[in-house]
């Protein structure tokens, strides 16, 4: 029944009928049969999780939930009238509205019908972003917002998708691994976007021309065979096996001894 | 002759040494599948299902969606090598079709789906093997994906058949059984409610056997029950333990 002072409930069990108690996520309540009290339920398999008078059972697994203030990374599947719609693995894809983004230059205006109509020069259908959510609707919709230039536009790296059970909710989400010269992005939704650092000298340029399109990198930048081999590296180097666990640890402690790998251009050899 | 007279033995056992209320070996497996929300494998003697579940995600047409719930859609495979000769399978088969939409109205009889307005929910089932019972055992298969997958049920639906041999009930025919032509009723349930969600028979049969029939088949119900909640318990323990 427990594990560890878990209580693990299975769709249809009876929580209890114990009157007084809010019914949160994952429960349901039900009218007691023969005129009994009514009774509280689970309609997920998971843990049962008591906050004061509020119970709700944790599913074991169960795709994104958003939150606001959550940095995801998703993926672009359509560019709508003012919108675009971006897949994040949650039940229903994410809205990121025209007036949600920067323009170039940073200026502040209302959107016209030119920017709308220059809507695919930022985001593309199959772009990955990066964005924060800004807020959830009562129907779980989820509205983003990349109005910062830590967000944008991911381009020259890797994405590595876990369940989003996996990342738990951290002051920082962008990590950077020391001495290594490699960014992680570790989307609250279970996507994972590892790139290198970018260099000194583009520091200067992001806030220039780029900072519009949210890009990183200046749009000289293409992957090199051997930089490719450096991003894969990573995602093969066991950071998906070791389950991402202590990762909250690597800014400090750095990877390194967490994942107790060798130094990582050795991972991969071949190929 | 009648030569149904010898399907039950004189020791009362059946042509796979089972009595007549007792169900098959039941195994199961979570997550077999790593591209979806969730997945199970399931065997019931010597009938064995995939399941997979998509979902709740966006609609993929648009026509269908609906403002206040869910749609459930269910999609039945059936491997060529899966039956006693190879066949290849048309997916517009009428059987075939006939077992999708029963899956589809079972779920959406015990799915929430006003917690998922807008979504879609997409059931595959695969058949590896089939020995009878492909329908109950699929809706098995099925409950066990919905559950990997966090989608929320008012209850673990289970489903079993049963049929009419030799002037007695049993339970959970296997495909010898099946194919004598005598009654056969599948039956889906959401055990803790005793609630009927699907009872489906194409024979005539008077009312009190009738009524044998579908007790022995809810009694089967309960008997899966006991162990698909014990094998959902031990993969949330499992997985429970792996995340802390």
């Amino acid at each position: 029944m427990s594990a560890a002072g878990h209580i693990i409930v299975v769709p249809g069990q009876e929580i209890t009928s114990v009157q007084g108690y809010l019914r949160g996520h994952g429960t349901y309540v039900e009218e007691g049969t023969d005129g009994g009290p009514p009774k509280l339920l689970a309609c997920v398999a998971g843990v049962v999780e008591r906050v004061n008078k509020l119970i709700s059972v944790r599913p074991i697994k169960s795709r994104y939930i958003g939150e606001v203030g959550d940095l995801v990374v998703g993926r672009v599947t359509e560019v709508q009238s003012k919108r675009w719609s971006v897949e994040v693995g949650a039940h229903r894809s994410a809205v990121l509205m025209l007036s949600s983004v920067n323009l170039p230059g940073g200026q502040q205006r209302m959107r016209t019908y030119e920017d709308q109509l220059q809507m695919r020069s930022f985001f593309q259908e199959h772009d990955l972003i990066s964005a924060e959510v800004q807020q959830v609707n009562s129907d779980g919709g989820i509205a983003l917002h990349t109005r910062s230039l830590k967000y944008g536009k991911l381009e020259n790296g890797q994405l590595v998708s876990v369940p989003p059970v996996l990342i738990r909710r951290l002051k920082q989400h962008v990590v950077s691994l020391p001495d290594t010269g490699v960014d992680v992005i570790l989307g609250t939704n279970g996507n994972v976007w590892i790139s290198r650092t970018p260099p000194e000298e583009w520091k200067g340029k992001e806030e220039g021309d780029a900072a519009g399109t949210g890009s990183v990198a200046p749009k000289a930048e293409t992957l090199t065979r051997q930089r490719k081999q450096h991003a894969e590296t990573v995602k093969s180097g066991a950071l998906v096996t070791a389950g991402l666990r202590g990762y909250e640890q690597w800014p400090r402690q750095g990877y390194r001894t967490q994942l107790s790998l060798p130094p990582f251009y050795a991972l991969r050899s071949s190929t | 002759m009648d030569n149904r007279a010898d399907f039950i033995s004189l020791a009362g056992l059946r042509p796979d040494g089972r009595r007549g209320r007792e169900i098959r070996r039941v195994r199961s497996r979570f997550g077999v599948f790593k591209g979806a929300d969730g997945s199970a494998y399931l065997e019931m003697g010597q009938t064995k299902i995939i399941a997979i579940v998509k979902g709740p995600r966006e609609v993929t047409r648009r026509q269908d969606r609906k403002y206040d719930t869910g749609i459930v859609n269910c999609e039945y495979n059936v491997a060529p090598f899966s039956g006693s000769e190879r066949k290849k399978r048309r997916p517009t088969e009428r059987k075939g079709m006939e077992i999708a939409l029963a899956v589809k109205e079972v779920f959406e009889g015990a799915i929430m789906l006003h917690l998922y307005p807008r979504t879609q929910i997409d059931i595959y089932l695969h058949v590896i093997q089939s020995d009878g019972g492909v329908l109950p055992v699929g809706i098995n298969a099925a409950s066990l994906a919905l559950v990997d997958a966090g989608v929320a049920m008012s209850d673990l639906v289970v489903a079993c058949s049963a049929g009419y041999l030799d002037g007695m009930p049993v339970m959970d025919l296997n495909y010898v059984e099946q194919a004598l032509g005598g009654p056969y009723l599948p039956v889906a349930v959401l055990p803790e409610k005793d609630k009927l969600l699907l009872a489906k028979m194409e024979s005539r049969l008077p009312l009190e056997i009738f009524e044998e029939v579908l007790r022995a088949a809810t009694d089967a119900c309960q008997q899966v029950h006991e162990v698909l909640r014990a094998a959902v318990k031990e993969h949330a323990g499992a997985l429970l333990s792996s995340q802390i």
